[in-house]
């Protein structure tokens, strides 16, 4: 047994470290590369650092290096930072508990988180007895047993605490409110508080933090996947004005090259036009046989000929997984649709990615360079000027297959004062040149 | 981008919230590193001393919740830490029953935690400072009882045992004190919430709130039961 100074200096050393770890959790937190992360995101590394921390200490438990003190200090630095995220993530669920239409006070959401604090400090302590309990009376009747004793002791540093955490690290990754919903919420926050209404952005955080709403995790894990085998540069970034979003992008096809490049990479949480042959299961496959497989002539026919029916289904979940705003080309009605869904969307703070091109022009969408466009997704600007009296930037976007890259232009925002005729051709021509412009390499379109 | 200026507790005010928590989790886990520590000196058994630790708090806790104290908290919420009570109880006497008695200073052990509670209580640690009534009468029998404990401490055990426990009390008065001066030694009690609304809240069903209650509790358990399993295991870890 340690001498009672030396574990006297184990609990100051504890003391002094959990001191160190709060302040430094506080200054991590403030960083700015975490900043760029939602709460919840932070969450989840944190938990995981946790489990690896201790799962190292596990494996080196007893060597008593500096590396254990530091292993302690940042099990110390997760401990604290997982209690700050959660009491910061408190100010965001007061306002959730507010939009279930429930008079909730302050105080009344305190109590409650109060409740729930000492149901977790019940439970944990009541594991904790039951362990404890039993130990002290097998050493009692079994003074042998401290080797048992010492594995239950190693294993039950790690295994017991990583089962706990699962629940909660689940759910995290369940979590809805991600960082664009954070700042929704603090935008909603802020209108509630100057007086006014936004049905659309409420309508939205209600429908996603308070309804049954899933997560859609496997693309998610799906894109970090993918990311970096499509890893763009971004170019002219400066050029968006991060302040005046919610924005229309505008991108390239280039085949399929533009979608997946943009959705993989673009700095901006937004809501894609997606075309309704993509987005029901029903008509998904025959439209990707026709338009994609049935070109790709190298592929031996019997393979390819059904190839359409195995990726149909697939295709269809990750379209529907972006939530999506579908189009119809053929049917004006529903195009109308699609407009009053994109106005509603940028009311609730969303973006629109639009692929305008026409393949019906040039047979296909172009490998290299920008076909022409469609020019019906202006109307946009027009029924969003017409219900809030804003107008909305558009910015061109180019993904670049040669350069890995993804170039912004300069935005180009809807003037209502002049007729729309001629406001449509302006905004859809200059888009289309600026775009024309960054396929040929020119960075600095004006 | 606004980013996480939330976390940061000078900005949403949280400050005062988190510190006397994390002030107070710190003292119940040096209070059952002393608790074991001594019980390993004494009675020669770590886990002991660790065991009636946890036993007393949740008595602590059970009584705040059952009793008068937590009349404001929801019958539903209150029916779950009913259906734990007799265990905790059952647990606690098989391990005063059973334990040898003439096994070290037993006598000492258990006034030493004693003592504990008495400090916890009357600190009021937030496990029961909630829906706490304070009255004086209540707190007589604590007072006694650490009392007595301080009497043993000052005639009956080695000086080293002595200088321990000196130690210990200083730790945890000055953390205790740091608690109660950064939470502004506000109480809030049962009767300044409606019980409707705190039924409602406890009730919701939101996503992303449901959601984050699993995420809080599932964290506090875990890191209570590391940092527990930490403060006890130390003394045995080679």
């Amino acid at each position: 047994m340690s001498s009672i100074w030396l574990q006297l200096a184990n609990i100051m050393l504890f003391v002094v470290l959990y001191c160190l770890a709060a302040l430094l959790s506080r200054l991590i937190l403030k960083g700015r590369i975490l900043s760029d992360l939602g709460k919840n995101s932070i969450f989840m590394i944190f938990s995981i650092i946790w489990i690896v921390t201790i799962f190292y200490l596990y494996r080196n438990s007893g060597q008593g290096s500096y590396t254990s003190v530091f292993s302690y200090l940042l099990l110390c630095v997760c401990l604290s930072s997982l209690i700050f995220i959660s009491f910061s993530m408190d100010n965001e669920m007061r306002i959730v508990a507010g939009l279930d239409g429930k008079h909730i006070t302050d105080r009344d959401y305190q109590a409650a988180k109060t409740l729930l604090s000492q149901w977790s400090m019940f439970f944990s302590r009541f594991i904790m007895l039951l362990i404890l309990g039993a130990l002290s009376l097998l050493i009692e009747y079994n003074p042998g047993e401290m080797s048992t004793i010492r594995i239950l002791d190693r294993y039950g540093l790690v295994l017991l605490p990583a089962i706990l955490l699962v629940p909660g690290s689940l759910a995290a990754l369940k979590q809805p409110l991600n960082k664009v919903y954070e700042q929704k919420l603090k935008k909603y926050s802020f209108l509630k508080g100057k007086g006014f209404t936004n049905t659309s952005l409420e309508d939205r955080l209600r429908l996603v933090l308070v309804e049954k709403y899933s997560k859609r995790i496997g693309i998610l894990i799906l894109k970090s996947l993918l990311k970096p085998l499509f890893k763009h540069r971004i170019i002219g970034r400066e050029n968006v004005d991060a302040e005046s979003l919610p924005a229309v992008f505008v991108c390239n096809h280039s085949e399929i090259y533009g979608p997946v490049a943009s959705v993989l990479n673009m700095p901006y949480y937004f809501k894609p036009w997606i075309l309704n042959e993509m987005v029901d299961i029903n008509k998904i496959s025959g439209h990707i046989q026709q338009g994609t497989f049935d070109r790709q002539k190298w592929i031996p026919r019997p393979i390819r000929s059904r190839m359409g029916r195995f990726a149909g289904p697939v295709v269809a979940w990750m379209m529907q997984s972006m939530e999506p705003i579908p189009v119809y080309r053929d049917n004006g009605r529903q195009v109308l649709k699609a407009i009053h869904l994109s106005v509603e969307a940028l009311e609730a703070d969303d973006n629109i990615l639009i692929f305008p091109e026409n393949p019906l022009v040039t047979d296909g969408y172009l490998r290299e360079g920008v076909g022409e466009f469609f020019s019906g997704f202006v109307n946009i600007a027009r029924e969003y000027y017409k219900k809030t009296s804003r107008a909305i930037t558009f910015y061109a976007i180019f993904a670049n297959k040669n350069e890995r890259t993804l170039s912004f232009s300069k935005g180009i925002t809807y003037d209502p004062s002049k007729p729309f005729p001629q406001e449509k051709k302006r905004i859809t021509r200059s888009l289309h040149e600026m775009m024309t412009e960054m396929s040929k390499g020119n960075r600095n379109v004006k | 981008m606004p980013g996480l200026s939330g976390i940061n507790p000078k900005n949403n005010g949280s400050r005062s919230k988190i510190a006397p928590i994390l002030l107070d989790r710190l003292a119940n886990f040096i209070g059952l590193f002393f608790s074991s520590f001594l019980s390993g000196t004494l009675v020669n058994n770590f886990f002991y001393g660790g065991a009636l630790f946890v036993g007393g708090q949740l008595l602590l806790l059970l009584s705040g919740i059952l009793g008068k104290k937590g009349a404001g908290i929801p019958k539903r919420e209150r029916y779950r830490y009913i259906i734990y009570a007799p265990v905790i109880v059952l647990c606690l006497v098989v391990l005063l029953l059973q334990f040898p008695v003439e096994a070290g200073d037993f006598g000492f052990l258990l006034l030493f935690l004693t003592m504990q509670f008495t400090i916890f209580y009357l600190f009021s640690g937030p496990p029961v400072a909630l829906f706490q009534i304070r009255r004086h009468e209540r707190i007589l029998p604590y007072y006694i009882l650490g009392l007595l404990a301080l009497l043993h401490l000052a005639w009956g055990v080695p000086l080293r045992i002595k200088l321990y426990v000196i130690t210990y009390m200083a730790i945890i008065f000055v953390l205790e004190l740091f608690q109660r001066l950064l939470s502004g030694g506000s109480q809030v009690n049962a009767a300044d919430f409606e019980f409707k609304s705190l039924s409602g809240m406890m009730g919701m069903k939101g996503n992303s709130l449901r959601l984050y209650r699993v995420m809080v509790t599932s964290t506090h358990i875990t890191l209570d039961i590391s940092m527990l399993f930490w403060c006890v295991f130390c003394f045995i870890i080679p």
